[in-house]
């Protein structure tokens, strides 16, 4: 009995709450059920959705839900402060403060490792990474944290960022402060979009808060259509092919073949468009069925025609906070063409180091400004920027489309070392009499791999067609559809394991 | 649509699955091929995590020392110093408490009467510590487990610095891999890999593979232009430290030369090399930077292996043979591998397979088929002490659950029966990385100790069950040394 009210109530790192676990949907029903008492009482229905978050918080991240509750503190007060403020000075120094708060603490906890080997590698010394926080915790509270290590805790990056927009936002008068501490809470840890976004602004959700609780049959289908398609992308399409292919190679390049290592990297392009919109799909329909909405973060971005489309298309809650908070205070478009450039490498930098902490993703950041850049001098010479001819769209798409695949090379490569090794095999260990024998052993990857493609590329018409014929569909046929989909994603994470195939090449 | 009503859905939704799981055929359902619908069952719903059945291995990671990279400088070895221990003074620093490490290192068996088998290799090492040039060598043989000089790259790291040597050993002409930390190689010429392990090419009529168990074709020059292998060593490294080069090969004519030059600087060329195999080498004054070798063969030939050597010390040579099982020796052609074994006169062998029989060969017959490969060592190399490495552990998915292949424990003994029953010593490597479903904690430590394929060791884990092998080499010595000191 002790053991299972510890695996209910107690953090245990190796069982972080998450959607894809059946605790997290034991976890949502208790949470509706005592929603569906409080509902209506505006300040009880935030407070109660405050604990519940801090609840997950808790089971997913342990004892660094206190820098959730800092974080919403020091905002909380310094937004009154912004606003409150009589002289431009004081509301300044509010808003410095917001900013340079969270971003120590972004820097803390997910940069000090890259920072220190980086310093190690530049002046050949040889620091060692020291958690001062852990540190500081032991002599005063005399607490046990390992000092020797600095955790990452979940979803800081979002987090974070959603406050910087909120006392900005107070800045700039486009939001007023919350009313309370309470809903200030519930507005910076609510838990659908907690760990993995989509990054919501102060003035899209606050508003929110104080307005009555609402879902009609139509939204509801639409919530439970969007669960159930994030719940398949991510389990049924994800982790199959993440599982028995994409991480195999990654993890190892050289034991692959070129192509295996090219179909990898394709494969990869999908999970992590499977994995992340998916992931972001069941935060929406979460949330909406709690009656609040949330951003759309995700448009089809395989069917980009250029680079700057696809970062409207990708993750959109964070490319367009960088647009609003990076790049136009830099200056945005407004100094000229070759500081708009500028501007828009260091967006695109800044944005790779936000993704992971690692070179890598700097390349990876820094590859998608030259993109932009690049596509911002071609769409000025080029003949077909205007034509509709559907040859002219193919070739726009299929360009994009492969060169963000090429820098996912540096996005998903756990190291330098690596990334240099797949693209060794590609260039240089690409035997094309292998080929048939791989597509045919790896055929039920390549099966899903194109499965998940194919419901990408599909014509939006029909998405829509299916999403309206899901939402008319009466309720008893809703619990079949989502028990059959359950059954289906079953099979899939229950699958055997592709047996590991050896080529010579 | 009320929250409560939106409960009752989800309350509906669950009721209905937990009915499908107790009304759904435990063995779930056939749709044809290898296809299987399945659900799970009811105490599966309650125990949904897959970690839940994996082995502890922390005490695996408590008592290791390695890292990434097997020339690391590790923070601390379990029988330090123990090259230069022949000296019994010097016997003193290594730990005390032999009881302790007993039971730290998992230790290598022997059939009954066979303690002493290892102890012509002890007394070859004792030789090099007392600074005899003569060179020892240990051919590491496998399958993908040792790839790329994986496992074998650390133990031949501790064996050369502690009894010296450098070099890696033998190579293939055309590698596999071309991610060697100890040299970068380039070729000129259309050269090709065969091997007869894995998918044989129908078009090579012979099985004159060498024991390498592959050779790469030497192309016949063109506008007086010889074909070329140029390396360039690391010499950072123990491992790319390189003073000798021999290249096995078979010319089809009489007369092929071989030109070497070393360092840009100093050039040697071996004429007249016979028809039929021969060995060339190649002998330099200091260290080799880089090394470009023209091969003339008139009418082409073969290369079956080049070794990277020091002049004296240990080599320890990784032959790894991509989905091998290790029963190839006595269907290749004897003679080519008995001259190579000849030239390289090995004082150990180690023979690591069994992981690509597991799900396809029953024990019994893999038992009798490897007896025979053990033969063959006896009867090529008389009187060398051969150990077998027995499969790692293996998993596979069985309800979302990553558990040990059922075979493998068959597997495993089946090639333990056949070296004790040879004579040979055995090394269990399932049971040294923590026995049944040890795999999956591997996967899921942090950092990683195996590939997401949950067959093959990350480059930190394949240090860490190196590091155990060697430690179990060590010991024996250990004791060896304690029994010659003593009498």
């Amino acid at each position: 009995m002790s053991q299972i009210l510890s695996d209910i109530f107690l953090f245990n790192p190796e069982k972080p709450l998450i959607f894809t676990r059946l605790f997290f949907w034991g976890f949502y029903m208790v949470v509706l059920l005592i929603y569906s008492g409080i509902y209506r009482q505006r300040a009880a229905r935030n407070a109660f959705l405050f604990a519940a978050s801090l609840f997950f918080y808790y089971k997913t991240s342990g004892l660094f839900f206190i820098i959730l509750v800092f974080s919403t503190f020091s905002d909380y007060y310094l937004g009154n402060l912004i606003h409150r403020a009589k002289k431009m000075g004081w509301k300044k120094f509010g808003v410095i403060m917001s900013v340079f708060i969270n971003l120590f603490m972004l820097s803390y906890f997910k940069y000090a490792y890259l920072l220190v080997d980086t310093l190690n590698t530049l002046f050949n010394i040889d620091m060692e990474v020291v958690n001062h926080l852990a540190l500081w915790s032991n002599r005063i509270a005399g607490s046990h944290f390992e000092v020797s290590a600095i955790l990452l805790p979940v979803g800081i990056s979002f987090y974070t960022f959603q406050t910087i927009s909120y006392t900005v936002d107070i800045y700039r008068g486009k939001v007023d402060p919350v009313k309370h501490i309470l809903d200030f809470g519930f507005y910076v840890s609510f838990f659908p979009q907690l760990v993995a976004g989509p990054i919501v602004r102060a003035s899209e959700f606050i508003p929110q808060l104080y307005k009555r609780y609402s879902l009609s049959m139509q939204e509801f289908g639409f919530a439970l259509f969007l669960i159930l398609k994030g719940l398949f992308k991510k389990m049924f399409i994800g982790d199959y092919i993440a599982l028995n292919f994409v991480d195999r190679v990654f993890a190892n390049p050289t034991g692959f073949s070129g192509f295996e290592n090219l179909t990898a990297l394709f494969g990869y392009s999908l999970q992590v468009y499977v994995d992340f919109s998916g992931y972001t799909d069941i935060a929406i329909g979460v949330a909406l069925l709690l009656g609040f909405r949330l951003p759309k973060n995700f448009n089809s971005p395989y069917k980009a025609t250029s680079v700057g489309n696809f970062w409207k298309r990708w993750h959109i809650s964070l490319s367009t906070w960088l647009k609003d908070y990076l790049y136009i205070p830099l200056g945005g478009n407004r100094k000229g063409r070759i500081m708009t450039d500028v501007n828009l490498m260091i967006t695109m930098l800044l944005g790779g180091l936000w993704h992971g902490a690692s070179w890598q993703f700097v390349i990876w950041g820094g590859l998608n400004g030259v993109g932009l850049v690049v596509y911002k001098q071609w769409k000025r010479v080029s003949p077909y920027e205007k034509s509709k001819h559907w040859a002219v769209r193919f070739w726009k798409i299929a360009n994009t489309f492969v060169f963000i695949t090429f820098t996912r090379i540096w996005f998903r490569s756990e190291s330098m070392e690596k990334a240099n090794q797949l693209i060794h095999q590609v260039l240089h260990e690409f035997n094309v009499r292998i080929i048939p024998e791989v597509v045919w052993s790896y055929r039920l990857v390549f099966g899903v791999m194109t499965l998940g493609y194919f419901t990408h590329w599909v014509p939006e018409r029909w998405k829509l067609d299916l999403l309206n014929a899901f939402i008319r569909t009466p309720l008893w046929a809703k619990i079949l559809i989502t028990i059959l989909m359950v059954f289906v994603i079953y099979q899939s994470w229950s699958a055997d394991l592709q047996p590991f195939i050896y080529f010579q090449f | 649509m009320k929250p409560l009503r939106i409960f009752i859905f989800f309350l509906a939704v669950l009721l209905l699955l937990l009915l499908l799981s107790l009304l759904f055929p435990k063995q779930g359902i056939g749709v044809g091929g290898d296809l299987r619908l399945s659900f799970m069952s009811f105490s599966d719903l309650i125990r949904e995590d897959s970690s839940a059945t994996a082995a502890d291995i922390q005490h695996l990671l408590a008592t290791s020392s390695v890292s990434d990279d097997p020339e690391s400088e590790p923070g601390k070895e379990l029988f330090p110093g123990i090259g230069e221990a022949v000296e019994a003074s010097e016997l003193q620093v290594i730990p005390a408490n032999a009881d302790s490490l007993i039971q730290e290192v998992h230790r290598i068996q022997f059939a009954e009467e066979k303690v002493s088998l290892l102890y012509p290799f002890f007394r070859n090492l004792d030789q090099i510590a007392s600074g005899h040039k003569r060179p020892t060598r240990i051919l590491h043989f496998g399958d993908s487990q040792i790839e790329n000089d994986r496992m074998t790259a650390l133990i031949r790291y501790r064996i050369q610095r502690n009894f010296g040597g450098t070099g890696t050993g033998l190579v293939q002409a055309i590698p596999l891999y071309s991610g060697s930390l100890a040299y970068s190689q380039e070729e000129e010429g259309r050269w090709f890999r065969y091997t007869y392990f894995g998918k044989r090419d129908s078009t090579i009529m012979h099985k004159s593979y060498g024991i390498m168990g592959a050779f790469a074709s030497v192309p016949t020059p063109e506008d007086e232009r010889w074909p070329m292998l140029y390396y360039k060593f690391n010499t950072s490294r123990r491992s790319g430290q390189v003073r000798q080069v021999r290249v096995f090969l078979h010319s089809y004519v009489d007369g092929a030369s071989l030109a070497f030059r070393a360092n840009d600087d100093f050039s040697d060329t071996l004429r007249g090399l016979p028809d039929g195999f021969s060995v060339a080498e190649f002998r330099h004054f200091e260290e080799l930077r880089e090394l470009r070798i023209n091969f003339n063969l008139p009418e082409g030939g073969r290369i079956y292996g080049i070794s990277f050597e020091s002049e004296g010390g240990v080599q320890v040579d990784n032959i790894a043979m991509r989905g091998g099982s290790g029963l190839i020796f006595t269907s290749m052609s004897r003679g080519t591998q008995e001259a190579m074994l000849d030239n390289l006169s090995p004082a150990l062998i180690l023979l690591q397979y069994g992981g690509n029989v597991v799900p396809y060969m029953s024990s019994s017959y893999y038992r009798r088929a490897f007896k025979r490969q053990l033969r063959f060592f006896k009867e090529v190399c008389p009187g060398v002490p051969v150990i077998v490495i027995g499969p790692s552990d293996m998993a596979i998915r069985e309800e979302g659950q990553f558990v040990t292949y059922p075979g493998l424990e068959g597997i495993r003994n089946a090639l333990r029966d056949a070296a004790l029953e040879s004579g040979f010593g055995f090394w269990d490597l399932y049971e040294a990385m923590g026995g049944h479903n040890s795999m999956a904690s591997f996967v899921q430590a942090n950092p990683p100790l195996a590939n997401p394929d949950y067959i093959h060791f990350s480059n930190l884990g394949v240090n860490l069950v190196a590091e155990m092998f060697y430690n179990a080499l060590m010991l024996e010595y250990k004791e060896f040394i304690s029994q010659n000191t003593s009498r």
